[in-house]
């Protein structure tokens, strides 16, 4: 990389207060991370706050953002998109060694004498002009979307436990330490919207008595990516950006913060 | 190295080494294969054309040049050394044909540009020399360089080194800083505080020569220094305080940091530090701090996640403790060779389980339990601890002594042996009949209603005289669990009671309860799912029928056996429960067989047949081996008699009574040592399995499918390990000791750019976790070798290390230099100006609490828990996890040093992690220093802060003086080490003016800005200008200068 350029990158506070003028109170996160600061840093970059890496993408996209809705302890695919009749016939039979083929499963289910197959308990129908399968007796509504809706049916994962399994499908590993598929996307192809960090995450709030299935920080890090590639999290209790709030009261103006500026 | 190597191979020579593209070397010089040629290389090619045979493409290999001069069968070679032409290598790489040319578009590899494929022409060219590479050669001490400069400006080796190199470029230097900017960095750089105003009044006034190293002396010896030096070390450990995996429970550790603190305090010298964390267990009578320090290979992440498997985990397990220690030592990502050779580095997948095999067998379980010890641990005791323990545990030897006096003295006959055989008979022993047994302390527990015993008159009697009636909503219940004498469980016993449910409002589930114990024992009849006691499907909640016909009396029956009790046993509590209904119960008691030869309560063989074949609550391990093995199994003579007098003192319900006194005695002393023992902490250490796991290369990484077996042993390209005991397996002692050999090429050269990295920013090697052929090459190599060698031969001595880094005139430069200088060198990697870092996350807070007087300076112990927005772990948190809820500390603990912070790897705290501070699941060996939004906002609002700006606003007001012009000195001396000049005073004050103007209409918010945090603003202040004043403490805690080491 162009050593300058580097160089630009880590600019200093000094530098970013600088160019960006400090408000508060109404303060957009697109003034911290400035137009001005952007083109005076990366002028190639075309004025994006989270400019792209160089060449990515490489073909015009479509999408101008992911929702990713990481449903964790949902129903299973078996009884919502997967539509699988035969399993119907085998109903409370053992999983045919030709199914399994030596798979490994669970201290939690390996002590049992027998591995019935357990076919879903509820209705399914085809939907929508391109007819795919869909349980419509717990996803009525949704259910008729299916035409504009893209299921994907083909991936899996080896790991049979919470926490690996969720940590390789944010992060293509089982083990911590890599960076989040959000932290990738903000650094490949970073964001069009200059309003709000390229990556955001709103974590829920569980009810006082659920027990809610693994999550960790690590789903949203970055990994060895640096941490400016991490989701910005949006809380569920207290301030949803919990250093957002200002100190004072709302009357007092954030104007009057703004010396920094002239100080740095 | 095969000899025929010898003349393709250079001597790693360093001349002109540059470590970035700051600086184009001469034209005319040479080409320098490490330099401009293996990177190349090692992007472009080595991943199929490297050192890994599994992926090697045309089995052609382009990292050594016995593999690239070889010439294929059409006697064409890859590369011919002064010929391009016959070099097939080059007319691939500039071929304009998709399917020839290299690199192949199939890696997604972009072409090779022209500035490199310029220098591979030249390189062939000029007789295409390979160098080994140059992280894996000897270190070598070179001469200190003569350089131009007078020698005063010289104030070390280290400057010689960085001023030769600056000459060489036509680089700069700058002068040394002012005082004020060289106590602060220095302080930030060896304690991680800022100065405090009599250190810096002292370190200004101070006119002697060597009053900068005065000043550096007195950092050095201040505790704080291995707080400091500590928290770099914690990176490269993975230090936490929970397990980092599912549950994410607290584990304590925290001992282990002390340690490391202690450590570099002390000055342990580099070698021990190395020893006592690789391998404290195994040197010659281990001391506690030794075996403390083994907890370093502890610190990885572990799980209890039901369903693991248990291979899966020791394997993983293993991995990361070996890749850990490959980049902590030797600075090599160890974690390429765990599914393959490295593609990069001389690290075949063999190596790298040879290295696996030391750490494989450590003796903690697969599951931490979610527990906050999991074995193998370490009580820490002080000697006031240690003598307090001894007396109690003489104390306890000595009436243990009485008591296998008296035992020997007792007499006693098995009855399964005495002839004639005593006879067997039926019997039915009541334990409840108008009454709970003699002595019981009722207790009445959830329902509302006292114990209420009924007679005939006002209800429903069975037996006797009276009945106990209970009416309940939902759960209630009535019982014993002390006071009265345990009760016998004899031999096939089937427990009765009576019961009556009321034919009005009949109960929806009964129950009863025993206690051995513990509250382990039930029976129920009736919907199981309403009273939640106990393991369902197990014997602490058995289903024996449903509910008896109401309006009349029933006899209920369980057999003991269901519900897990057995001959022998002592009931010490019963419970009769109900839920939601009325019920009334009456006598209860056993049925079984009174045949004292076959009651274990009696006979000592029928205690030992019972016992046979299952684990015996209680008993010493040695004991419960005899009893498991069974009575049929020949011992000796002394393990019979051990067994036997156990049985008679702790079992036989005979004897068992005329040593109930001393017994009794005995459990007092035992609990007391038990609590005691609670009450002290312990840390997590290393011990290895007694017999050692068996390694294997582990084929592809997967952990079940082990491939050739391999021994404990050090990777080939490296000097051989020499055992300590020739003829014995290698052990972590001799690893250890390896690592510090001096002929290990890496482990001094590793270490010292580590420092350096903390002190001046950047190593000497950027890539301070990468040492192989895709890091960086050094800057500097000849003074990161001198330092290295120096190191060594110092004998390991850190603190005579670092002292050479900060008291070097390359650390005292000033920052500012022109603007052609940073153009020359933006990011500094020359030091041709002092050098400016951002403050790291936990020196920012520090610095916050340290200036406003807030902060505790109290050193170790368990982690604390600062402020924290909410619902910060909750989004992660388990039902079932002990650290779900945060629930900050109240009172000083808030504001302790943030080493001492509590660290949830699950969810790290905040203000650490958007300052870049790692989440402790891996080794980090170097932190990024990002730039984003989140940081200003936290530095501005933040309750933290915004809390020490006000108690810095205090202390302006209060001991600043009495104008505001002193007062804002006073803060800028505090906070920056130096006055404000004119222009930031007079910007300041205006400043001052429009917070006191916009406070003054509206003292609402006066009050709130000075109402954060747990500590209470004085009210002797008026609120308007203690407010106006935190809004400038605020505003000065942001400047750029203060949250920089400048």
């Amino acid at each position: 990389m162009d050593p300058l350029f580097t160089a630009q990158l880590q600019q200093t506070r000094r530098q970013f207060f600088g160019h960006t003028g400090l408000r508060l109170g109404g303060i957009a996160l697109a003034t911290m991370l400035g137009e001005n600061m952007t083109a005076s840093a990366a002028p190639a970059a075309s004025g994006r706050v989270h400019p792209p890496l160089p060449g990515v993408p490489h073909f015009p996209p479509k999408a101008k953002s992911i929702i990713y809705l990481h449903m964790n302890g949902g129903p299973s695919q078996l009884d919502t998109w997967d539509y699988k009749p035969q399993l119907q016939e085998h109903f409370n039979k053992d999983l045919p060694d030709s199914i399994r083929m030596g798979q490994r499963i669970t201290t939690m289910t390996s002590n049992q004498a027998r591995l019935p197959v357990a076919p879903t308990k509820f209705k399914f129908e085809q939907c929508g002009k391109c007819g795919t399968w869909a349980n419509t007796e717990l996803m009525p509504f949704t259910s008729k979307m299916v035409d504009d809706l893209a299921i994907i049916k083909t991936v899996h994962t080896n790991a049979i436990n919470h926490d690996p399994a969720c940590t390789f499908v944010m992060t293509g590993r089982e083990i911590p330490g890599f960076a989040s598929i959000g932290s990738w996307l903000a650094y490949g192809l970073g964001s069009e919207n200059n309003d709000l960090p390229a990556f955001v995450v709103l974590t829920p709030q569980f009810p006082h008595n659920s027990n809610g299935q693994a999550l960790f920080s690590r789903m949203w890090g970055s990994g060895f990516l640096p941490s400016k590639y991490s989701g910005v999290t949006l809380r569920n209790a207290g301030d949803p950006c919990f250093i957002c709030r200002i100190p004072t009261a709302s009357a007092h103006s954030s104007a009057a913060r703004c010396s920094t500026r002239s100080m740095n | 190295m095969k000899p025929s190597y010898r003349h393709q191979w250079l001597p790693v020579v360093f001349l002109t080494v540059l470590g970035s593209q700051i600086l184009s070397g001469a034209p005319a010089e040479k080409v320098d294969f490490n330099r401009q040629i293996r990177p190349i290389l090692s992007d472009n090619c080595f991943a199929c054309h490297g050192l890994d045979p599994k992926n090697r493409k045309a089995k052609l290999r382009l990292d050594t040049p016995d593999g690239a001069f070889k010439k294929n069968e059409d006697g064409i070679a890859t590369i011919t050394p002064g010929d391009l032409k016959k070099s097939e290598a080059w007319a691939r790489i500039i071929t304009d044909d998709e399917e020839e040319v290299m690199p192949t578009p199939k890696s997604h590899k972009p072409p090779l540009n022209a500035a490199q494929k310029a220098l591979i022409k030249r390189w062939i060219e000029e007789g295409a020399q390979y160098q080994r590479h140059w992280a894996f050669e000897p270190q070598v001490k070179a001469a200190v360089p003569e350089v131009k400069s007078p020698k005063s400006e010289i104030k070390n080796p280290i400057d010689a080194f960085i001023r030769a190199r600056l000459e060489r470029e036509g680089l700069a230097w700058q002068p040394e800083a002012d005082r004020g900017t060289l106590i602060r960095r220095a302080s930030f750089a060896l304690t991680g505080l800022p100065p405090s105003p009599q250190e810096v009044a002292q370190f200004t006034a101070d006119q002697s020569a060597d009053a900068y190293e005065k000043m550096v002396d007195r950092y050095l010896a201040s505790p704080h220094f291995g707080e400091e030096m500590a928290r770099h070390w914690l990176d490269i450990a993975r230090y936490a305080d929970t397990h980092g995996l599912h549950f994410d429970n607290e584990r304590q550790m925290w001992a282990y940091r002390d340690w490391v603190i202690k450590a570099f305090n002390t000055n342990q010298h580099f070698d021990d530090f190395t020893r006592d964390q690789l391998a404290g267990d195994l040197r010659e009578c281990p001391t506690q701090d030794q075996l403390v320090a083994t907890g370093f290979n502890r610190c990885n992440v572990t799980t209890s996640e039901g369903g693991s498997i248990d291979e899966e985990f020791i394997f993983r397990y293993a991995v990361d403790r070996t890749t850990t220690v490959i980049g902590a030592w030797m600075g090599l990502t160890g974690g390429c060779a765990v599914c393959h050779d490295h593609k990069f580095d001389p690290l075949p997948m063999k190596d790298f389980y040879s290295l696996y095999s030391f750490f494989q067998s450590g003796a903690d379980p697969v599951m931490d339990g979610n527990a906050l010890l999991t074995k193998p641990v370490l009580k820490i005791t002080t000697p006031q601890q240690q003598a307090k323990l001894k007396d109690l545990t003489d104390k306890l030897g000595a009436v243990q002594k009485e008591i296998d006096e008296k035992v020997t003295a007792l007499p006693y006959a098995d009855p399964a042996s005495v002839q004639p055989p005593v006879p067997v008979e039926e019997k039915e022993t009541v334990w409840v009949d108008d009454d709970f047994p003699a002595g019981a302390k009722m207790k009445t527990a959830t329902g509302n209603l006292p114990l209420n015993w009924v007679t005939a008159e006002n209800g429903q009697v069975a037996k006797g005289k009276r009945a106990i009636k209970r009416s309940e909503k939902g759960l209630g219940q009535d019982f014993h669990q002390d006071g009265a004498a345990p009760l016998n469980v004899p031999v096939d016993a089937r427990i009765f009671f009576y019961v009556y449910l009321d034919p009005t409002d009949p109960p929806q589930e009964i129950m009863i309860q025993f206690h051995n114990g513990e509250w382990k024992h039930r029976a129920l009849w009736g919907n199981p799912d309403l009273i939640a006691f106990g393991t369902p499907g197990t014997t602490e909640r058995f289903v024996a029928g449903p509910l008896p016909d109401t309006s009349k009396w029933v006899r209920l029956e369980v057999e003991a056996e269901k519900i897990g009790l057995k001959a022998g046993d002592r009931i010490t509590g019963i419970a009769f429960t109900l839920f939601g209904g009325t019920a009334y119960f009456d006598q209860m008691g056993v049925n079984g067989r009174s045949d004292p030869a076959a009651d274990p309560a009696q006979s000592f063989l029928a205690w030992q047949k019972q016992s046979a074949g299952k684990d015996t609550q209680g008993a010493p391990p040695e004991n419960n081996q005899l009893l498991k093995e069974g009575p049929d199994k020949a011992r000796s003579t002394d393990q019979e008699k051990a067994l036997r007098v156990y049985y008679l003192q702790n079992v036989c319900t005979h004897t068992r009574t005329a040593l109930e006194p001393l017994v009794c005695e005995r459990d007092a002393v035992k609990k007391e040592r038990e609590k005691f023992e609670a009450s002290t902490p312990s840390t997590f250490i290393w011990r290895d399995l007694e017999k050692p796991r068996e390694s294997f290369v582990m084929v592809r990484g997967q952990y079940d499918k082990p491939g050739d077996k391999v021994e404990p042993n050090t990777p080939a390209i490296f000097p051989p390990l020499k055992k300590a005991n020739e003829n014995a397996r290698a052990t972590r002692l001799d690893l250890a000791n390896w690592l510090v050999s001096p002929e290990h090429p890496l482990t001094a050269r590793v270490t010292v750019n580590r420092f350096w990295q903390q002190f001046f920013g950047t190593g000497l090697v950027k890539t301070s976790g990468d040492f192989g052929t895709q890091g960086e090459i050094p800057t500097n190599p000849e003074l990161l070798d001198w330092l290295a060698v120096t190191f060594r031969e110092s004998g390991w001595d850190v603190k005579a290390l670092v002292r050479m880094c900060v008291t070097s005139a390359t650390f005292r430069q000033s920052t500012q230099a022109p603007a052609d200088h940073w153009k020359c060198d933006p990011e500094n990697r020359l030091l041709g100006r002092g050098p400016r870092v951002r403050l790291d996350a936990e020196q920012i807070r520090d610095n916050a609490l340290a200036v406003s007087g807030l902060i505790n300076l109290e050193m170790g112990g368990k982690g604390v828990r600062p402020y924290q927005p909410p619902n910060i772990w909750e989004p992660v948190g388990f039902l079932g996890s002990n650290t779900r809820i945060y629930k900050a500390d109240t009172g000083s603990a808030l504001y302790r040093r943030s080493i001492y912070t509590f660290l949830k790897r699950s969810a790290p705290p905040p203000y650490m992690a958007n300052f870049d501070a790692p989440n402790r699941e891996n080794q980090c060996a170097r932190r990024e220093r990002s730039n984003t939004p989140l940081q200003a906002l936290q530095l501005m609002n933040d309750e933290q802060h915004i809390e020490a700006a006000r108690a810095l606003a205090e202390r302006m007001m209060s001991i600043g003086g009495a104008t505001p012009q002193e007062r804002v000195q006073f803060a800028f001396r505090r906070v920056l080490a130096r006055d404000a000049n004119a222009d930031e005073m007079k910007t300041v004050l205006s400043e001052l003016d429009a917070h006191r103007a916009l406070f003054k209409q509206d003292e609402e918010s006066a009050k709130k800005a000075i109402a954060h945090g747990e500590s209470k603003p004085d009210c002797n202040l008026p609120a308007v200008e203690l407010a106006s004043y935190t809004m400038l403490a605020n505003m000065i805690l942001n400047l750029d200068e203060t949250i920089n080491r400048n």
